[in-house]
């Protein structure tokens, strides 16, 4: 009998363990190389957002989930999407409303401007726009990630969908 | 060897053969030395040649007589030649003889020792035989197959092969005081052509005259296959038995068998495995299976990275609360926007699915979403719940108290 014969088991054994060590070093391999390409779009799509509210004050529009906005398609490159191995990212805005006090300005004399305000004040509501990011994933290890990432910043989960919202442009 | 027998008879035949046709055309050549009929007849078998000078020379002439003499001559060179045929073929006899002295058989002794005894003279194929498994056969008995084949079917442990190959110095670079191989209280194998044991003196002495042994024509015979190319303890020998080889090569090639199978048999005597180390192999075995299904089932942190913490239910929780939060504001955007409530759900904006909006009047609505246990959560416009209240505030202070 060969040695190799003899050790026949002994190589098994380890085969066997060499294959049980690499199988979940690959799976988490594979799954930071997601989490990285996900976080890196939504770096992206918020660095691109920000830039377009701050020259243009104004949001990008909503898109379709996976989609670019058109207004900062510029901010990609070449072919790129929204969308990886079993995720979506999806563009949306929504509206905060923010109440101030206001009070009419009157044709009092200049004399008498100390008494404006002594006037009753009236609640004036506006409409402020912020920008939203939906992350549909369903593997609920990246939404764990994205929300321990994004936490302090206002992220939540609801379902499978990561949300994440930009604050309005002061 | 006993092709060797056989090519040496062959060659007797031909010498026979030829002698006899010699003998045989010297009757025909009868010599007439009279005319008058009176004949010698030379044959093989005489070596005196009987002529009759005396009878009736009247008649012959001087030319006559001188050349009977002169075929008296030739027929004495026959004759001669004859005679050396005869020391021929026993010289070819006893060579015979003594080749068959050195055709032998070795079989297996005690413990598988090889032994050398005779081998018959009608045997044709002299056998090798270590044990029960492994046989050696050396074939000699077809003389048109020029190859001879030792076949040693086990696998050769290589480190062996190689200590005993270095043991014996083959590639000569051994020291003169590792001369003999000790292998596991059997033969030893000794260049200068002695045999030993590890055991007592009986059996030096037994074994010293049945053993094995490694003669020096042996060593220098491996030496050259070696040389050769033929590497060290091959699991099969192949040696060429041309037409045109020598006894002395042959000699030297069955020598070099010898002393191939001799090495083989060394090398089978190598302990490569006992009883602890087996033990020890499935020993490293079980606890290799242990830690491949230790890590197969609950994989440890220094081989896989941590994972992320999951969401939990109060994370999903406190998702359902911020959305429901989120998408008042959108109502209350399009209340401001547009000084009215939406009809409907598909008036507001927003990309917060799932949410059900209710409108109670013109001024009053309800937001209800699904918690992840199945319960109801609901955002009344009138009296929203203080967990939105903390929402809008941790929102505000986020957002630079922009709400």
């Amino acid at each position: 009998m060969s040695r190799i014969t003899r050790n026949l088991g002994l190589i098994l054994a380890v085969a066997l363990f060499v294959f049980a060590a690499i199988r979940p070093v690959r799976r988490a391999a594979a799954f930071e190389e997601a989490r990285a390409s996900l976080v890196a779009d939504i770096e992206a799509l918020r660095v691109a957002a920000e830039r377009r509210v701050a020259e243009y004050d104004a949001w990008p529009t909503e898109s379709a989930p996976g989609a670019i906005p058109p207004e900062v398609v510029a901010a990609f490159p070449g072919d790129s999407s929204l969308s990886g191995d079993g995720y979506t990212v999806e563009w949306s805005v929504l509206g905060f409303v923010t109440t101030v006090e206001q009070r009419e300005p009157t044709d009092l004399p200049a004399e008498a401007i100390g008494v404006i305000d002594s006037l009753p004040a009236t609640l004036v509501s506006t409409v402020r726009p912020s920008g939203l990011i939906n992350v549909r994933a369903s593997d609920p290890r990246i939404l764990g990630a994205l929300l321990d990432d994004y936490r302090e910043e206002g992220a939540f989960v609801r379902d499978s969908v990561w949300s994440l919202v930009l604050p309005p442009p002061n | 060897m006993a092709r060797k027998r056989k090519k040496s008879k062959s060659k007797k035949r031909n010498r026979q053969s030829k002698a006899k046709a010699s003998s045989e055309a010297t009757p025909s050549e009868d010599v007439e030395v009279a005319p008058d009929g009176v004949s010698a007849d030379v044959d093989a078998t005489d070596d005196l040649d009987v002529i009759d000078l005396d009878a009736e020379t009247d008649g012959a002439s001087v030319d006559d007589l001188l050349e009977a003499a002169s075929a008296l001559a030739d027929e004495a060179i026959v004759a001669s030649a004859d005679t050396s045929n005869d020391a021929l073929d026993q010289a070819i006899e006893t060579s015979e003889a003594e080749l068959d002295e050195t055709v032998e058989r070795i079989e297996p002794g005690d413990e598988n020792d090889v032994t050398v005894v005779p081998l018959d003279e009608d045997e044709d194929i002299t056998t090798i035989s270590l044990d029960d498994d492994d046989v050696t056969v050396i074939s000699l008995d077809d003389e048109d197959d020029d190859i001879t084949t030792i076949s040693l079917d086990d696998d050769v442990d290589e480190d062996a092969a190689s200590l005993i190959a270095q043991a014996l110095d083959l590639d000569g670079s051994g020291s003169e005081d590792s001369d003999a191989v000790e292998t596991e209280g059997h033969a030893d194998i000794d260049p200068d052509g002695s045999s030993d044991t590890e055991g007592d003196e009986s059996d030096d002495a037994s074994e010293g005259a049945d053993g094995p042994v490694m003669t020096p024509d042996a060593l220098a015979a491996l030496r050259d296959l070696r040389t050769e190319g033929v590497g060290s303890v091959p699991t099969e020998l192949v040696l060429d038995l041309g037409e045109g080889g020598t006894p002395e090569d042959r000699d030297r090639l069955l020598q070099a068998a010898l002393a191939h199978v001799e090495m083989q048999d060394a090398v089978y005597r190598v302990p490569t495995e006992t009883g602890q180390r087996r033990r020890f192999g499935a020993a490293a075995t079980a606890l290799v299976l242990l830690a491949a299904l230790w890590v197969a089932v609950a994989p440890p942190s220094f081989i896989v990275p941590p994972t992320p913490p999951a969401v939990t239910d109060i994370d999903r929780l406190d998702g359902v609360r911020i959305a429901l939060w989120l998408q008042a504001q959108q109502v209350e955007a399009f209340r401001v926007e547009n000084g009215r409530l939406p009809e409907a759900s598909g008036e507001i904006g927003g990309g917060l699915e799932g949410i059900r909006y209710v409108r109670s009047n013109s001024r009053q609505y309800q937001l209800v979403a699904l918690t992840p246990d199945g319960r109801t959560l609901m955002y009344d416009s009138t009296s929203p719940d203080p967990t939105f209240a903390a929402i809008a505030a941790r929102f505000s202070s986020l957002h630079g108290g922009s709400e």
